[in-house]
């Protein structure tokens, strides 16, 4: 590789947001004609569906972003990105090129992250900083955040309007490689783990990585973003907070973006991506083109479930089209339950024979040691009073507002009761507040969030486990508290009705009936020899059914049917002939 | 009146996550558009519920604050 040196024998491609006269946006467009015409290389403009000839200098279209609202610039930038990072391997011979040099911040991004995958320096060109345009707000600092994180990692910076140039060093690229079976991009992986997603991932990296070269792709927490490798398994963590964005879905982008250089930076190369969520999804679909992989997908829950059908918003709308671009990219689409199985295929229109349902599982061994400590009852509840117990977000869909209506209804009928809430969430003050607000003070406890250890303890101290969901594709925190042999009542809804068989593991109730909750509740109450069986019954079910090392294997079979179909498909790039 | 949640979201946006990158409340104030008294009173709020952390003239996210925001996703 030769030095960078500014001069114009290398072969450059130029990533630009705008030319002159194929895009014009503003003054950019002209700016950037002056610089890359007529120097030799290739175009890649971004947003710009064509491809044509201009002064004898080869202009290919990134691709056009799909049709979806967006909130501000960044999201489209990020749009544009990752609708530009899977076209690229169709549109862009990259036999030659020597250098990628972005302009201005959103060809920086894109340069920046193609670079990598091709191997070859990157260089970031400037033509106005944003600091120098004077704006102010998120939208502003976010770019601000980006400009200088390209000019950070760029090996080359140059300073169109005066033609400076600085931090010039010389372009060694290591050439790392770490092939693995299987790659899992998951947004969620200890230390952040906020819902089920992130638990049911960690017991599926852990048993695959048992048979298996394994890697998890994911993002880490302030301070705590190194990666790890524990024996076959490796973790590899983003900075979520490199940039500042202007809000959750840039912030998704965002760390997704991240996710992709981290994955070409370091040589990945997976036989099959395994992605989860749409928070991971443009990630994954980016490094399926770039890297020439077929990708598997499940599906935890939807937008469309979540929201009961109504897809308004920009951010619903983004997030909607990417949990569809993830389904319909993916070779087969896991889901965990019958129902969300109706839910994906109603969501997504896809074809039946390529969702399988796939339940989630438990990790009954290391359940199983986590025993309360002496006197740790005393922390919940007095020793006369019997514990409901409630672990979850506190967000509208799990319904904690109906626990604490159930919880008024049934206090004011007798006094034994002690209903111990974990977790945290959007709604926890408005909830702590109804709690206050019934005089229910010192009969409804809110821990907070609990670490795995606490919370599975506590499950295990608790006489009946609460899950009054009003949407819940699965429910972990069941199959927790059948472990804990705990009778549970539990809304009819969604997975809760797959897992628990009623009146046998536990009660259903209608969802959003506070009456029906606490009638249950109270049967099980007055009925401790009742309870006690169904706890016993539903460890036993949960024991035959929902054991991790099973499900994996069968996730495994699959894996190897996906490849097989991989392998007689005859699919190629023309990113091929790269390393 | 602000909400709470908005100001967690707004730190987060900003990726006011620890001290390093902590920002100044005046500024935040500035760029959330809300009076100065009123952001530091629902940052006294956020901070007795462990949302957020003061250094000095500076407010960021705890890490219990990061997680309630990502609880919106899943």
């Amino acid at each position: 590789m030769a030095p960078l040196d500014g001069s114009a024998e290398m072969a450059v491609l130029h990533v630009v947001p705008e030319l002159e006269p194929i895009k014009r946006v503003g003054e950019l467009a002209r700016w950037v004609r002056e610089t890359v015409l007529g120097g030799g290389g290739k175009v890649l403009l971004l947003g710009y569906e064509g491809r044509r000839t201009l002064d004898e200098v080869e202009v290919v279209g990134g691709g056009a972003p799909p049709r979806v609202p967006v909130s501000d610039v960044l999201e489209e930038a990020f749009m544009e990105l990752f609708t530009t990072l899977a076209e690229a391997p169709y549109r862009l011979n990259p036999s030659g090129v020597e250098l990628v040099e972005g302009h201005e911040w959103r060809g920086g991004l894109v340069a920046y992250v193609l670079a990598k995958r091709l191997g070859v320096p990157f260089r970031f060109s400037i033509y106005t900083r944003e600091e120098e345009r004077g704006g102010w707000g998120f939208v502003s600092e976010a770019v601000k955040s980006v400009e200088a994180f390209l000019e950070r990692e760029a090996d080359e910076i140059v300073e169109r309007r005066t033609g400076r140039v600085s931090k010039t060093r010389a372009a060694s690229r290591e050439s790392r490689r770490l092939e693995c079976e299987v790659l899992h991009v998951s947004w969620e992986y200890p230390p952040h783990v906020v819902g089920g997603l992130g638990r049911a991932v960690v017991s599926i990296v852990h048993k695959l990585s048992e048979a298996s070269r394994t890697v998890v792709l994911t993002i880490g927490l302030p301070g705590r973003v190194e990666d790890e490798e524990r024996g076959s398994l490796t973790v590899l963590r983003v900075d979520p907070f490199t940039f500042r964005t202007t809000g959750l879905v840039s912030w998704v982008y965002a760390f997704n973006a991240l996710m992709v250089a981290k994955a070409l930076s370091g040589g990945l190369r997976p036989r099959l991506l395994h992605a989860h969520d749409w928070l991971s999804a443009p990630a994954a679909v980016a490094l399926k083109h770039l890297l020439r992989v077929p990708l598997v997908a499940t599906i935890h829950a939807t937008e469309y479930g979540r929201s009961r059908g109504s897809i308004s918003t920009p951010m619903q709308q983004q997030i909607h089209y990417w949990e569809w671009r993830l389904t319909y990219e993916a070779w087969k689409v896991f889901v965990c339950s019958g129902s969300m199985r109706g839910e994906v295929l109603a969501a997504f229109a896809l074809p039946s024979d390529k969702v399988i349902v796939l339940p989630n599982g438990i990790d009954l061994e290391s359940f199983d040691k986590h025993a309360p400590a002496p006197g740790e009852r005393d922390r919940y509840a007095l020793p006369w009073e019997k514990i409901v117990f409630f672990a979850g977000r506190h967000v509208y869909d799990k319904g904690v507002d109906v626990l604490i209506e159930a919880a008024r209804i049934l206090l004011s009928r007798r006094g034994d009761a002690k209903f111990v809430v974990a977790g945290d969430g959007p709604m926890r003050m408005h909830l702590e507040w109804m709690a206050r607000s019934y005089g229910l003070g010192d009969k409804v406890l809110f821990t907070g969030r609990l670490p795995d250890d606490a919370l599975y303890r506590a499950m295990k101290l608790a006489d009946i486990v609460a899950v009054p969901s009003r949407y819940e594709p699965f429910g972990i925190v069941v199959l927790e508290a059948m472990a804990a042999a705990k009778p549970v009542v539990a809304s009819r809804v969604g997975g809760l009705s797959e897992i628990v068989v009623d009146g046998e593991t536990g009660l259903l109730v209608p969802p959003d009936d506070p009456v029906a909750l606490a009638s249950a509740i109270e049967r099980l109450l007055d009925n401790p020899e009742m309870a006690k069986e169904m706890g016993l019954r539903a460890r036993r079910r949960v024991e035959e059914l929902y054991r991790w090392d099973k499900i994996v294997r069968y996730m495994r079979y699959v894996y190897w049917r996906v490849l097989e179909e991989y392998a007689a498909s005859g699919w190629h790039t023309l990113f091929d002939s790269l390393p | 009146m602000l909400d709470p949640f908005d100001v967690l979201k707004a730190l987060h946006a900003l990726a006011a996550v620890d001290e390093v990158r902590a920002v100044d409340i005046e500024k935040f104030a500035r760029i959330l558009g809300a009076p100065l008294e009123e952001v530091k009173e629902v940052l006294g709020t956020l901070s007795k519920m462990e949302y957020v952390s003061f250094s000095g003239e500076k407010v960021y996210l705890t890490e219990i604050g990061v997680l309630k925001i990502s609880s919106l996703f899943c």
